[in-house]
């Protein structure tokens, strides 16, 4: 329960530390009662006022995070709350009310702080910020698509593949029919909330190979005990064939000296490619 | 002839892809076409709105009578639609998953489901034509506020078609229909390797429809699940969005046409505000429309408090179960049924003391 409460009130901080259209709904919830608008909707108002509190109190926080089965994350518990409606709303009788005051006269005042309404919600929206890196995504997939293209043309029956990470992570959605040794769960572990199944700690060991592998073929891993351990490329080439893989992608980083010697060890053939070295038996 | 392949929806992007469908069923009832394979995919993207609105106009005229269809509007038709669509995609894909059906099998179930809805309301639209018909005022809808409204959804529609911007943490939707579609099967594997499953998954993810809709979806129309699920399908989940705002700028602002073309104006741009985090709604529509939580906080939840604030419960009994069967909740108990609950009780707390107000006031 400790740890709930303590996820409620680290999630709410977050939550508030990128952008800030939580405080704008919070601003516009204290603007519609001082205007005395929230009488139009009293229902929508009262109840967005309630669900609002709830989710920024830890208690009922940690109690709505229980209801929504622990699986989603503490940001999803605002899907409660109306922001963008009531937010809305708001700046419609704000904006109204400055409309008023031009048609009066009072012109200079009325655009000055509809234009400063517009910058405040600029503002909250976070500029700059991105939640992930589209370039890259783009490139990464561009990437997959020349390897995926390529095994595709090769047309040697079914492919049990291993590869770097931006290749795996849309090796599945461009071709169906490919088999891989781990998922996009290995690191995004979100992801293992849809099913029971868990990686063996070699499995886990060519993941990091395969990430941390320098241009000889050597990473460094952890034993079981979480002590640091050099990952030799050779054993990690042979854990894969017997964990089944039949096609192994390696990084361009590696030297052409050290990917040969995996090769032969492979008992298969390298071959060079644009960005990457690839395997096959 | 032509062919929509994923890199051409990519390079291209699909708005030029809507164009383009546009274009060629006008020229195809013009005569000045033949007809291709392609026009399926057309179909599903201009046929999509006229479907869902005569779905929804079925619905709404067996719920709540002939009579009483005046206080809907298109939106309504539109969003009950979608809502029944989700509902026989539901259906289908429980069906499949309790008796073992394969894929194939139940994407039949779901198209019988959806044939029988369609024709059902069709037949329920013709025999039941309300007594008088109502007259919209046109004079009003001609706002320069709505220009602005519609350049900013164009805007929208070219960042998630050109831009695009596709958020793929957390989810593994392309991966599970494209599996469903390769092994004819549902969850034969995993969908993440392909490889069978050693230790299974849990069953209350198993039930949930939307790969399901989406791998039906690709079946019936020749599409590859990634130009449905990242390019598709948002598009329909911002339509929706933009309706249940409608529909919720209807309760807000009863009497003011203009203020709700404004309420439209805001939301959009609020829409764009959002693109900032995670679990915000700006950025659930604009990068990740696909997903069940996304389409819950984007569309069943305005429009649920929509139809709470007129007491449309009927309605806000089905947007509970599109999201029973769509979003992983607590055994059915999500958002919108809390919501819902949430706004009976605050609406009768307001109306006891409206009543008080009133007793007193006759003292």
């Amino acid at each position: 329960m400790r740890e709930l409460l303590l996820n409620a009130w680290s999630g709410w901080l977050q939550f508030t530390s990128g952008g800030k259209l939580a405080a704008l709904l919070l601003l516009s919830l204290i603007f519609l009662w001082l205007g005395g608008k929230w009488k139009k909707e009293p229902v929508l108002y009262s109840y967005t006022v309630s669900a609002a509190l709830c989710c920024i109190v830890p208690v009922t926080a940690a109690a709505l995070m229980l209801y929504q089965t622990k699986f989603y994350d503490y940001e999803w518990i605002w899907s409660l709350v109306p922001m963008t409606a009531v937010t809305a709303w708001a700046a419609v009788e704000f904006l109204c009310l400055q409309r008023h005051k031009f048609e009066s006269g009072r012109r200079r005042e009325a655009l000055s702080v509809s234009v400063l309404l517009l910058a405040v919600l600029v503002l909250c929206s976070g500029p700059g910020s991105s939640v992930y890196d589209r370039r890259q995504e783009r490139q990464d997939r561009l990437r997959a698509q020349e390897v995926m293209t390529l095994l595709a043309e090769q047309g040697s029956g079914p492919f049990c593949l291993w590869a770097p990470r931006e290749i795996l992570e849309h090796a599945r959605e461009l071709d169906p029919s490919v088999e891989l040794l781990y998922g996009r769960n290995m690191w995004d572990i979100s992801l293992n909330s849809y099913l029971y199944d868990t990686y063996s700690e070699d499995l886990q060991d060519l993941y990091l190979w395969m990430e941390n592998t320098d241009e000889t073929g050597l990473a460094v891993g952890k034993d079981p005990e979480g002590r640091k351990v050099i990952l030799q490329g050779e054993d990690c080439i042979n854990k894969a064939v017997s964990a089944g893989a039949n096609c192994i992608i390696l990084p361009e980083r590696m030297n052409s000296e050290s990917v040969e010697e995996l090769a032969e060890a492979l008992g298969g053939s390298a071959r060079r490619l644009e960005h990457y070295y690839l395997l096959t038996r | 002839m032509r062919t929509y392949t994923a890199d051409a929806v990519d390079r291209v992007g699909c708005f030029s892809l809507c164009l383009s469908a546009i274009c060629d069923i006008v020229a195809l009832y013009s005569g000045k076409k033949e007809a291709t394979g392609d026009v399926s995919m057309q179909f599903l993207i201009v046929g999509m709105i006229p479907v869902s609105v005569l779905i929804g106009n079925g619905v709404i005229r067996v719920l709540y009578g002939k009579n009483s269809v005046f206080g809907f509007s298109a939106a309504d038709y539109f969003l009950t639609g979608e809502i029944a669509v989700i509902g026989a995609a539901g259906a289908a894909h429980l069906c499949a998953v309790s008796t073992g059906l394969t894929f194939s099998r139940s994407v039949t179930v779901f198209a019988g489901l959806l044939a029988a809805l369609t024709l059902v309301s069709l037949a329920v639209t013709i025999l039941c034509r309300p007594a008088e018909r109502q007259r919209a005022d046109r004079k009003a809808e001609r706002s320069p506020l709505l220009v602005f409204f519609w350049l900013l959804v164009l805007s929208q529609v070219l960042y998630m078609t050109l831009g695009g911007g596709v958020y793929l943490g957390g989810d593994m939707t392309v991966e599970t229909v494209g599996s469903f579609l390769h092994t004819d099967g549902i969850y034969q594997v995993n969908p993440l390797t392909g490889a069978e499953y050693r230790e299974g998954m849990p069953a209350r993810f198993k039930i949930l429809c939307l790969p399901g809709l989406y791998g039906a979806l690709c079946r019936l129309f020749s599409l590859r699940p990634e130009t449905l699920v990242w390019r598709l399908i948002p598009l329909a989940t911002l339509l929706g969005c933009y309706c249940a705002y409608a529909c919720l700028a209807r309760c807000i602002f009863k009497e003011d046409t203009g203020k709700r073309h404004f309420f439209l104006v805001l939301t959009a741009m609020l829409i764009w505000a959002g693109n900032y985090a995670y679990g915000m709604d700006g950025f659930g529509v604009l990068n990740s429309g696909w997903r069940g939580a996304v389409i819950r906080n984007a569309v069943l939840v305005p429009y649920l408090i929509s139809l709470c604030l007129r007491k449309r419960w009927k309605l806000a009994a089905l947007c509970i179960v599109a999201e029973a069967v769509m979003v992983w909740t607590l055994y059915g108990a999500g958002v919108c049924l809390l919501t819902a609950a949430a706004l009976a009780v605050c609406g009768a707390i307001w109306r006891r003391a409206d009543a008080r107000r009133g007793r007193e006031a006759a003292v």
